[in-house]
């Protein structure tokens, strides 16, 4: 396992989370774990702003994202993190309760790597992100800390 | 009434007029009878006097050449008795005086008289009025009377009126008589003269009069009727002109007004004697001063009438009059153009009406686009809210489905563990209640508790998919409905094999619309007919289309098992199922058929019986299908 690879999960709701994190375990997954509630903290991680433009961010990232959140919702996110160079390398997995197919289409379209629909499925949520994490060996750092 | 006294006033003064011209012809006509009479007296008066004075000359002569006058002594010498007797010329005389004794005048009053001139008196010798021969008289030389005798006496002839020997006016005829040196006059007395013509012309003047009167009265008599019917027609007229609401006018050519009807002062405020004469664009607002004169041009160009043109006038206080004029050409005899006659309808009530009508449709139209704007936005809310509700209720049913997995699993593996431990195997009654909740109890709850999140997800799955309905945008095209239902039957074709069901499909139209929704559509409305065939005969199942002039209607009917009229209404309801439960169904695809065809523009109705079978219809609008689709 890579030891270096952090998950970094988005979630308004803390049940959602350790339903994610159960899951996470099962695949093995267990170690590096980061969760946020909101849109905004997970952008200001990902660029080192606010709380944490002291710590360096890790290297190696993967980030299991939410849509409906209260502020920043994980479209924005999503737009944001595929639009800025910095970012755009980190694999993104749309983790939502959402099938509606219009909402699918903007994900994939803005440049989500998947998208996957609550309540989790253990066996593709386990395939998707083993599929997506050899591609983060070849991540770069995508900032240093100012 | 004061028409015809008028009338009668003229009619006498033209009475009189008649009486004095006929007055003046009779005068005229009198004065030449007059003059003619007069001359034929005259000439008679002379003739009389001339045959009798050279009468007594040839017999003085005839006396003289034997020797029998007198010629020394002047006969005012000779006296009165010695003239016949002593005197040479009184044989003569004598003669003279014998023939007269017999002769008795001409007319009432003519006479001939001799006279001489004896010391410087006028000397009557013979007059044979009154048959006084005899006694002789005279009258000063000098002096009025006697007039025709004196001009006699001094050797002139001729006719005169004037002063007999009596002072009477006479018309007389005097003649001298050359022999003798006498004068003779033959007269007669002018007012015998006169006495036939005054007679007639009073008269004659009395039957005039008599005539003309009666003339007159007859006159009236006849005439009277035929007034009386004209100016009861006038009156009948003027009355209708004066009463009826319209004001009536007429025009010359420059637009002065020629006549009005007394409904102006009660239109515009002005007596009909100041709207008399005076231009009729005076009275118009400036505005359509342009806009009558082009209408009248009009009018004249094509000799046809003038029909309701409106025109806005202003009232002598101001205000503005809004009339509707109709007007028509005059024309003389000669056929050349006079003007305009016309009548003019106050129409200010009805424009002021459609002002307000206007108004209040404006005010409509204005809280109808109000209304409808805050319902689109109440309606988009609302799917909006359909949309965030379904989602954050799904948020913790994830949850609860998630957390009763790993439930599960935990139990399991309890279970799995207790019975390898052989826990659960021991007789110990509490160790049994443990063993009875492990493996019945808590899977029961588990699976009581997933099952009814199930159902909820379904729920909220359904609520999703019917607020997706008026999220997504529609592509209008043309869209072959034979296609579309050859589609579906093909999709179906499996279940319509195995049920032996006919389908008939007539010809049906290209719509303009959304290929998608039409499918969604006539896919859930068939497959519903499928569904609810009934078993006991053989399954029919018909697509037909009729096209109107607003909209294009498809009918799917089938002879399946019918819906109740108690279920009838409820059938588009969402998660409502009715009839016997015996197939299969989410309960939301009605809800789903009505929900596209609504955001279509369109209306769905269903008729059906018991038993017999159903017919669906929907209803989509032409006007609809050109793009507008409600959000």
């Amino acid at each position: 396992m890579n030891d270096n690879l952090y998950i970094v999960i988005v979630d308004d709701d803390p049940a959602h989370i350790a339903l994610i994190k159960r899951a996470l375990k099962k695949c093995n997954l267990a170690k590096n774990i980061i969760s946020f509630h909101s849109g905004q903290q997970v952008l200001d991680f990902v660029y080192g702003n606010g709380e944490f433009n002291t710590q360096a961010r890790p290297q190696q990232i993967l980030i299991l994202l939410d849509i409906n959140m209260p502020g920043l919702n994980g479209i924005e996110v999503l737009k944001k993190l595929k639009n800025e160079l910095t970012s755009q390398t980190i694999p993104v997995i749309m983790l939502t309760t959402s099938d509606d197919p219009t909402e699918i289409d903007t994900c994939l379209q803005l440049g989500c790597n998947a998208y996957l629909v609550k309540p989790i499925e253990q066996k593709s949520f386990a395939d998707t992100i083993h599929r997506l994490k050899p591609s983060l060996t070849l991540t770069q750092t995508p900032h240093t800390i100012p | 009434m004061q028409e015809n006294k008028n009338f009668y006033k003229n009619f006498y003064w033209l009475a009189g007029l008649m009486f004095i011209m006929s007055l003046i012809t009779m005068s005229v006509v009198y004065a030449v009878l007059w003059q003619t009479a007069i001359n034929q007296k005259k000439a008679d008066l002379i003739h009389i006097a001339q045959s009798q004075a050279r009468l007594i000359e040839a017999i003085a002569r005839f006396d003289m050449r034997h020797n029998r006058i007198d010629w020394e002594t002047p006969i005012g010498e000779r006296g009165p008795t010695s003239l016949l007797s002593e005197r040479a010329g009184a044989d003569t005389f004598s003669q003279i005086m014998d023939a007269h004794r017999h002769y008795k005048g001409f007319g009432q009053t003519g006479e001939i008289v001799i006279a001489g001139i004896e010391d410087s008196k006028i000397l009557f010798l013979l007059r044979h009025s009154n048959q006084v021969f005899s006694e002789q008289k005279s009258v000063p030389l000098a002096g009025t009377l006697a007039e025709p005798m004196r001009r006699a006496l001094s050797n002139l002839s001729g006719t005169m009126i004037g002063s007999d020997y009596d002072g009477t006016t006479v018309l007389a005829a005097y003649e001298p008589v050359d022999v003798l040196n006498l004068g003779i006059v033959a007269k007669i007395d002018y007012a015998e003269v006169k006495a036939p013509f005054i007679k007639s012309g009073l008269i004659t003047l009395a039957i005039t009069l008599f005539i003309i009167l009666l003339g007159s009265i007859l006159f009236r008599r006849l005439v009277n009727p035929i007034v009386q019917q004209f100016f009861d027609n006038e009156q009948k007229f003027k009355r209708l002109v004066e009463n009826i609401t319209e004001w009536i006018w007429e025009i010359d050519l420059a637009g002065v007004i020629t006549y009005s009807s007394p409904q102006a002062e009660k239109m515009l405020g002005y007596n009909i004697q100041t709207l008399h004469n005076s231009d009729l664009h005076q009275l118009l607002r400036t505005e359509d001063i342009t806009k009558i004169q082009s209408a009248f041009n009009r009018c004249i160009a094509k000799q046809a009438p003038l029909r309701s043109l409106e025109c806005t006038f202003v009232h002598r206080d101001g205000h503005l009059v809004f009339l509707e004029l109709n007007a028509d050409i005059i024309l003389d005899t000669d056929g050349t153009l006079m003007g305009f006659r016309g009548v003019a309808h106050d129409i200010s009530e009805r424009v002021a009406k459609e002002r307000e009508l206007r108004q209040y449709q404006e005010n409509l139209e204005l809280r109808v686009n109000e209304r409808t704007e805050e319902l689109e936005q109440l309606n988009t809310e609302m799917r909006h809210f359909a949309y965030i509700i379904s989602h954050d209720l799904r948020s913790p049913l994830v949850s609860i489905t998630g957390f009763i997995d790993e439930l599960k699993d935990d139990i399991t593996l309890i279970t799995d563990c207790a019975t390898q431990q052989e826990i659960l195997t021991s007789t110990d009654s509490c160790m049994s209640e443990v063993q009875d909740a492990l493996t019945v109890r808590i899977p029961e709850s588990i699976y009581y508790i997933n099952s009814a999140t199930k159902k909820m997800n379904h729920l909220i799955q359904a609520i999703l998919t019917i607020s997706r309905v008026g999220r997504r945008e529609f592509h209008f095209e043309n869209v072959n409905l034979n296609q579309v239902v050859q589609h579906t039957l093909e999709s179906l074709a499996y279940q319509i094999e195995q049920d032996k069901v006919s389908i008939e499909v007539a010809k049906l139209p290209t719509i303009m619309t959304d290929k998608l929704a039409m499918e969604q559509i006539i896919g859930n409305l068939l497959d519903n007919a499928l569904k609810y065939l009934a078993p006991e005969r053989p399954g029919l199942i018909s697509i037909s289309a009729e096209t109107t002039a607003q909209k294009t209607i498809i009918h799917i009917q089938d002879n399946g098992r019918g819906i109740s009229a108690k279920d009838l209404p409820h059938i588009f309801e969402l998660f409502k199922r009715v009839g016997k439960q015996d197939i299969a169904g989410d309960g939301m695809g009605l809800t789903y058929v009505q929900t596209l065809v609504r955001r279509l523009g369109g209306k769905i109705t269903c008729t059906s019986t018991l038993y017999q079978g159903s017919r669906f219809s929907f209803a989509l609008l032409k006007q609809n299908q050109q793009g507008k689709h409600h959000e």
